[in-house]
């Protein structure tokens, strides 16, 4: 039988306790302790201090901070007047910006993206009830105006 | 005309309570059809971003095309609305087309579909009768509402205190047998959802059948005239979708007779005999 080396970072959970295996017995070097026998032999994954893997840009997070923005804004303009058709555009383009958000964004991020949908939601209902009551009025003030 | 409710010193119009209630139980239908998933099934995410493209959609449809016909009212007033602005802003915010909304809607739905690969055709057989539902509470907050209304009839409802419809007329109440055709229709699509092997079939189905019967209900509608040569807008758009329907049914089916069943076609090797069936032992 072949004396192979064992792969780098392996380490023997029971070195120390008992003699290794007899693959082991003539090398130079016991194995390492602290890790469990890995299939494929690979080495642990380095991470740098800190413990956390390096992060890049999130796909999407542009998307949800404006529709979240969007959301307080329509919110507030849905209980003023005529400025519920400002409120209703708002809510709708807000409205899509969650959806887009919340498709691209990692499972677990989308918060925010939540949060700007939930608003615009409120907001487009508000619009909608408030706007309606007005447009229902306005139609008639139309058939006055037009004669 | 149903009284307004007055909440946190708002005044809250019937029609628009009648459009969220119905939005409420469209939505509580198409989950609840989703869970059963014997009319097809797509992962809760997006079903919920399906229904929420299809209402930005519906909004942004049903306006567009509002302000779209009423451009020759908007070009006929153009001076009445510079002296008072507020008389304009009324115009815009003023409307919305149910047509335009489901155009708008449909289209929503498809590009949602094609962005997110979601399959169309399991989304229009789990939805299509959450349309004519929905509907069905719009034309009853129609009728409290005073919008929309019919012609005038003798044994016709009297409004009152209407903004929009003329008051103290008998007028036929043409609301409320669109809202009883919508229901009938709901309940016929959601059967046929469940029983059809192809379910995306309720559909078309849905375009055809509402189209007919808008057609028919127009000629009773008995507001101010909406509508190019003798036809409303809606009846228009109603013959564009009967024949829209059915050239693409005759396109699908001229496809299918031009494609040969696969036992005609010849063999690959014209040489080669014909393998023959060996008997079991």
């Amino acid at each position: 039988m072949d004396n192979q080396q064992p792969p780098q970072g392996y380490q023997d959970p029971n070195a120390g306790q008992q003699q290794p295996p007899p693959e082991y017995q003539n090398n130079a070097a016991p194995p390492p302790q602290g890790y469990p026998p890995q299939q494929g032999g690979y080495p642990p994954t380095q991470y740098p201090q800190g413990g956390y893997p390096p992060q890049g840009p999130i796909p999407g997070k542009g998307k949800a901070i404006a529709s979240l923005v969007m959301g307080i804004v329509s919110v507030v303009l849905a209980w003023f007047g005529y400025l519920s058709i400002v409120s209703l555009v708002l809510a709708i383009v807000g409205l899509i910006l969650a959806i887009q958000a919340r498709k691209e964004m990692p499972v677990g991020t989308a918060g925010m993206a939540t949060a700007g949908m939930v608003l615009s939601i409120i907001a487009l209902a508000l619009a909608a009830i408030l706007l309606i009551c007005v447009a229902i009025a306005g139609a008639a003030l139309c058939a006055v105006a037009s004669y | 005309m149903f009284p307004p409710i007055l909440i946190a010193g708002r005044e809250i119009g019937p029609y628009g309570i009648m459009a969220i209630l119905g939005a409420l139980v469209a939505a509580l239908y198409v989950w609840r059809t989703n869970k059963g998933g014997r009319a097809g099934h797509i992962k809760n995410d997006d079903l919920l971003h399906i229904f929420l493209m299809m209402v930005a959609g519906v909004f942004i449809g049903a306006k567009v095309l509002y302000l779209i016909v009423n451009i020759p009212l908007f070009v006929r007033s153009w001076a009445i609305f510079m002296a008072q602005p507020a008389l304009l802003l009324n115009y815009l915010v003023g409307g919305m087309v149910f047509y335009g909304g489901l155009i708008g809607g449909l289209l929503a739905v498809l590009w949602y579909c094609r962005k997110y690969q979601v399959p169309f055709k399991t989304v229009a057989g789990l939805m299509t009768p959450m349309i004519p539902l929905f509907h069905t509470f719009g034309r009853v907050g129609c009728f409290l509402g005073g919008c929309c209304w019919g012609v005038e009839a003798h044994w016709g409802v009297t409004y009152h205190y209407s903004p929009a419809a003329p008051n103290e007329v008998p007028l036929m109440p043409i609301q409320l047998f669109e809202a009883a055709g919508n229901l009938v229709l709901f309940v016929v699509l959601a059967y046929l959802s469940r029983r059809l092997v192809r379910k995306w079939l309720v559909l078309p189905l849905y375009l055809v059948c509402y189209a007919a019967m808008r057609f028919v209900l127009e000629f009773f509608r008995g507001d101010t005239a909406r509508g190019v040569w003798l036809l409303s807008t809606s009846q228009w758009i109603a013959l564009g979708m009967l024949v829209g329907v059915a050239l693409l049914w005759l396109l699908k089916w001229r496809k299918q007779q031009d494609t040969p069943p696969e036992d005609s076609q010849p063999p690959e090797n014209p040489g080669q005999q014909p393998r023959q069936a060996q008997a079991i032992p």
